[in-house]
């Protein structure tokens, strides 16, 4: 369970969160909704101590990441899978090797393992054949399944997804929509996903929350937002031009 | 009296803020060496960043070196020659090109040559992983920065450089070697009379002493700026000239204080 406990934040004096207080449900697709600057890529960061909180407290099954030493922090991180907005790449590495990185690193597989294991993770994402490439050989589509399939590869616990599907048109967003929605089914994982689009929110979403003015305005499942007469939650639907209906 | 208070805040302000600045960079390049330092327990865990990094420093800068030496080998004999030819005998050439060269030009030159190199691309490499979230990705994946991407860095400078300064010594003199017996009327007797009468082994502890300390510095001033770099590609660019910068300047101050000390 991650547990932001009344937290506070300010970047140069301005507020960020202020006295965010939020559950992040087990097991199912949160997705945090806002508008962009309202600090969900910082939530995001915060779950990974990434970023401190001036004041509260950010809780992962039951331990206080803030303030933690190191050592214990990068062994919480190791149950994390993150999609960064712009995937996050490392460029000098081909695409096999991105998503291998990890299983190097952290633990004693072979190679024969690590092929295997990598080789899973890219099927997963349909990326099968593109192992030997390098990211700038890429689309953003394929960009975004090879960071997916690199958070996957140690079978985390949690997935964070930031911005998955901004910068990408219809028909590939809804390709990656449709991938969050089968790792969350088939891995069981609990995932969060933090954006601005409304129709991804409503296709990934198995709850949702706003975050507006530094706090969590409304909170529930699809439906009950749906019905809500929440007004930061109707003034953030009226800011967007397509006078879409909620989710 | 109600203008000049303004003005002269307007003036110290700024300097205070320059001031501030060049402490908090001091104490960020010290922080970062001491960290770096810390994850040499890793080196194992790191061995193929400590290998690849040691590779790209070392192998990658070699053409360039062998370049930069020669021509410096062989304008200094020229150099000698005019200057030293009425006055000495001709075999104090020898002995000018060989202290020269692995006191200081081999050292120094070698150094500035890599920090142009090495520094910048260090530079370059990090600051666009820095701005592109490929750090916080590392982070992410439970892998601390500082051992993969500073820590291999700094050894590949403190082993690799003086390396290549012993390179571009050996290859200096013996460019200087050909353009003395070729182009003055010397033997190769002289030249090498010359060397052996002024050949002190401190001199080469010196020189290496100074590759040493470049080396180490080059890395991590390089590190440092890629991973304080911000604001997108203007911000790589930034941390990538005052990379080369400051590590240019840094060079000669070292250069200076280590003669200093020790000659």
């Amino acid at each position: 369970m991650i547990t932001f406990d009344h937290v506070y934040k300010r970047f140069n004096g301005n507020v960020v969160f202020n006295d965010l207080v939020f559950d992040v449900p087990d097991g199912i697709t949160t997705v945090l909704l806002g508008p962009s600057g309202t600090g969900k890529s910082v939530f995001l960061k915060m779950i990974i101590g990434l970023i401190s909180p001036d004041y509260g407290y950010v809780w992962i099954d039951d331990r206080n990441i803030v303030n933690l030493k190191t050592k214990y922090l990068y062994r919480i991180r190791e149950q994390f899978g993150f999609v960064f907005q712009l995937s996050a790449l490392f460029d000098s590495m081909s695409i096999y090797e991105n998503i291998a990185l990890p299983l190097k690193m952290h633990t004693q597989f072979n190679e024969e393992s690590i092929y295997s294991k990598v080789n899973e993770c890219l099927s997963l994402v349909d990326l099968e054949d593109a192992g030997h490439l390098y990211p700038e050989e890429l689309s953003g589509g394929m960009k975004k399944r090879a960071a997916i399939a690199r958070a996957l590869v140690r079978d985390p616990k949690y997935i964070l997804y930031d911005e998955p599907t901004t910068g990408l048109d219809p028909r590939t967003a809804a390709k990656i929509e449709n991938l969050i929605i089968k790792v969350q089914q088939e891995r069981k994982v609990t995932s969060v996903v933090v954006t601005h689009d409304l129709t991804s929110a409503r296709r990934v979403g198995q709850y949702v929350a706003l975050l507006t003015g530094g706090r969590i305005a409304i909170e529930g499942s699809p439906e009950e937002l749906d019905e809500s007469a929440n007004q930061e939650l109707r003034r953030f639907l009226n800011e967007i031009p397509q006078n879409e209906s909620l989710l | 009296m109600n203008k000049i208070i303004p003005q002269f805040f307007t003036m110290v302000v700024p300097l205070g803020e320059s001031g501030l600045r060049f402490f908090e960079q001091i104490f960020g390049v010290t922080s970062l060496f001491f960290q770096a330092l810390y994850e040499l327990r890793k080196i194992w865990f790191y061995r193929r960043q400590v290998v690849e990094q040691c590779y790209s420093v070392g192998v990658g800068s070699i053409g360039l070196i062998l370049v930069v030496s020669a021509f410096t080998g062989m304008v200094t004999a020229v150099q000698a020659a005019y200057q030293m030819e009425p006055y000495y005998p001709k075999y104090t050439v020898g002995a000018l090109i060989l202290q020269s060269v692995v006191l200081e030009l081999g050292p120094v030159l070698t150094a500035l040559v890599l920090a142009g190199r090495v520094g910048a691309g260090t530079a370059a490499e990090i600051g666009t992983m820095k701005v592109s979230e490929q750090v916080d990705a590392l982070e992410s994946l439970a892998l601390n920065p500082v051992g993969y991407l500073a820590m291999p860095r700094l050894i590949a400078g403190f082993v690799m450089i003086p390396a290549l300064t012993i390179i571009s010594d050996t290859v200096a003199v013996i460019a200087g070697y050909t353009v003395a017996i070729n182009t003055i009327d010397m033997t190769a007797l002289e030249f090498v009379k010359g060397m052996r009468m002024y050949f002190h082994l401190h001199d080469v502890i010196v020189g290496m002493m100074k590759a040493f300390c470049f080396g180490g510095m080059i890395t991590l001033i390089g590190t440092y700026m890629g991973l304080t770099a911000k604001n997108g590609a203007k911000g790589v660019g930034t941390a990538t000239t005052l990379s080369v910068v400051t590590s240019a300047v840094l060079i000669l101050i070292l250069d200076y204080v280590v003669a200093q000390v020790f000659l």
